[in-house]
């Protein structure tokens, strides 16, 4: 009951808000918006995988693969990138599936598991940098059209982008909200806690990771998708380089990762953060610096977030044992 | 395509000698995995910042790389040691993420701040020996073939001192179970600071031989992180030799890559068979 209350009267009038600013408001301000709700979205996902203990470095795979299917359905065979909504998560479920069943099978977890992301989305970077189909290091570049939907570009005002995304986080959100209410949570809980123990007991682990994997595959390519559509130019660096990964994780991190809200939160923290710090420094360099003290810092005040941090404390006040997760 | 020797031997010439980089920094990373059951991260941006140095040692001092050798393997022994005091030690007993996202973050910082003070550009150090040297009709680069037996013969000092001496037998013993070590009277942390110390002197090591044949930039360690990864699971973790054999094995593979399937893919190869070895075969090609 608590988690529709919050949904309804904190999740709700927030979004609103955003789509009341994004519409009336100045055109950074919105674009701000919907790069801290594309990340948010990202990093959704990226947290579903962490729900059965897998940390994964190699998310812009599946970001790359949303905005490159996107972009290529759009730019190659001239087709609405909505399809891109349907085919990405396929191909994206496909690979996470072809990567999780057999390491779930054959015991590749922890930090193995994270080098084996990392090391398919370095795969992937490298396959595009060098395959004409995606266009090799220039990427593939939209031509720009007027504002349509079924073209899904808007120039004039760019809050459609939000709405859309808005509309994506809500689902995504209410699944997630969904599943914490039903038995898989506690499956996803125990697998991520002790494997071993969890097998013994009965626990089909491979199900549970293979479903987290599946299901974060999804989101994150999802929000690829809608990075393609809003930047318009697709290339190995801007959709699976190696920052994107830090991009896609850090808003989980920060916010917390076992609470639905905890990216949304984290998103909105460290985009707007680093849009000031653009303005007022200009080197991209300098950001990069501040996501890695964030993230050293974050480990170290509380590695469950910033909501994980506050529902510490507030347990600790009103003496009830924090949920350990 | 017509077989030619000579390219041939060159290629797993090149290949050998890369690979003795490779291992190098994998006997480095394998120690910290077997020693803590931690995966270093920012191991691969430790060695670019021993080649900015070294570099900045040959600029500003004129410095040859081999003479500033012996001081950046101490420099880093003790950076890796007060890093592994400092940062890594408070969190032993926390969820295992924690350290990979800590030395994530550390490798973010490093690399951002070398760009922000060298700059994107690439550096060259040129030793006093640079050259090649003409050997029954093949071409052999100097400074990579003195890289080359830098590295694969501290790569087997290494593997001498972790199975012939008591610190060695100690850190093997710290690998093998630490509550059984500490109860034998190992100094666990200790042993923890100083095999961290010591992977970390060995990717100062690698930072300066490969100084010595490649142009460095902010970025170079980024191929490294994850071929320097799949040498040590390759070679089956905490194993020492296996990991000399394994980085052998993926340089000769990435150069045969690079000159069959052209020098973009040169990485995805080895990356491919590092993906289908850790799924059919986690404990490595020479493990268990």
């Amino acid at each position: 009951m608590n988690e529709k209350i919050r949904f309804v009267y904190l999740y709700v009038p927030f979004c609103l808000f955003l789509l009341f600013v994004s519409y009336f408001g100045p055109i950074m301000v919105c674009d701000i918006i919907f790069f801290s709700l594309m990340y948010a979205i990202a990093s959704i996902g990226w947290a579903i995988g962490m729900y059965a203990g897998q940390l994964s470095f190699g998310h812009a795979a599946f970001f790359g693969i949303g905005a490159y299917v996107a972009a290529i359905s759009y730019v190659k065979y001239h087709v609405t990138p909505w399809v891109a909504f349907i085919i990405a998560p396929l191909i994206s479920t496909l690979l996470a599936v072809a990567i999780t069943f057999p390491s779930a099978r054959y015991g590749v977890r922890g930090p193995f598991y994270s080098l084996l992301t990392l090391a398919l989305a370095e795969v992937m970077r490298t396959t595009f940098l060098a395959w004409d189909f995606t266009g090799r290091a220039l990427g593939v570049w939209y031509p720009i059209v007027p504002d349509s939907l079924i073209d899904f570009q808007f120039h004039s005002t760019h809050a459609p982008y939000v709405a859309i995304a808005l509309i994506i986080l809500t689902v995504g959100l209410s699944l997630l909200i969904k599943m914490q209410q039903t038995r898989v949570s506690y499956g996803f809980i125990t697998t991520r806690n002790d494997e071993d123990a969890a097998q013994a007991i009965g626990v089909d682990t491979l199900k549970f990771r293979v479903l987290s994997s599946a299901l974060s595959a999804i989101i994150t390519s999802m929000s690829g998708i809608l990075y393609a559509q809003f930047t318009l130019f697709v290339s190995p660096e801007n959709a699976i380089g190696t920052y994107v990964n830090v991009d896609i994780l850090l808003p989980a991190v920060i916010g917390g990762v076992f609470s639905p809200y905890g990216p949304l939160l984290g998103s909105f923290i460290i985009n707007p953060l680093m849009w000031l710090f653009r303005i007022l420094f200009g080197a991209e360099v300098l950001h990069m610096i501040i996501r890695g003290i964030l993230l050293v810092t974050m480990v170290y005040i509380s590695p469950r977030g910033l909501i994980g941090l506050f529902t510490k404390i507030s347990s600790k006040k009103e003496g009830i044992g924090s949920e350990e997760a | 395509m017509q077989f030619d020797p000579t390219l041939f031997l060159e290629l797993l010439f090149s290949g050998l000698f890369q690979g003795a980089v490779y291992a190098l920094i994998g006997t480095g990373l394998t120690l910290i995995w077997g020693t803590m059951q931690i995966v270093n991260f920012a191991h691969c941006t430790f060695m670019t910042l021993a080649a900015y140095i070294t570099f900045w040692l040959f600029a500003l001092f004129n410095l040859d790389p081999l003479i500033s050798l012996p001081a950046i393997f101490a420099l880093f022994f003790l950076v890796g040691f007060l890093f592994e005091k400092f940062s890594i030690e408070p969190l032993i007993g926390k969820p295992r993420e924690a350290t990979l996202l800590l030395t994530l973050g550390v490798s973010l910082i490093i690399q951002n701040a070398i760009l922000l003070v060298w700059k994107a550009n690439p550096r060259i150090v040129n030793p006093i020996f640079a050259g090649s040297l003409r050997f029954y009709g093949l071409n052999i680069n100097i400074p990579r073939f003195i890289s080359f037996v830098i590295a694969t013969i501290s790569a087997l000092l290494l593997h001498v001192f972790l199975t012939k001496t008591i610190y060695g037998t100690a850190i093997r013993g710290t690998c093998q179970n630490r509550t059984a070590a500490h109860l034998m009277g190992i100094n666990v942390k200790m042993v923890y600071a100083f095999s961290f110390g010591l992977g970390m002197a060995c990717a100062g090591l690698a930072g300066v031989l490969i100084c010595l044949f490649f142009p460095i930039d902010p970025f170079i360690g980024d191929p490294f992180i994850v071929m320097t990864f799949s040498v040590i699971v390759m070679g089956g973790l905490g194993n020492y030799l296996g990991a000399i054999f394994s980085g052998f094995i993926l340089g000769v593979i990435e150069y045969f890559a690079a000159y069959w399937i052209g020098s973009l893919l040169r990485l995805t190869v080895p990356l491919l068979i590092f993906i289908i070895v850790l799924l059919l075969k986690p404990r490595g090609l020479f493990g268990d």
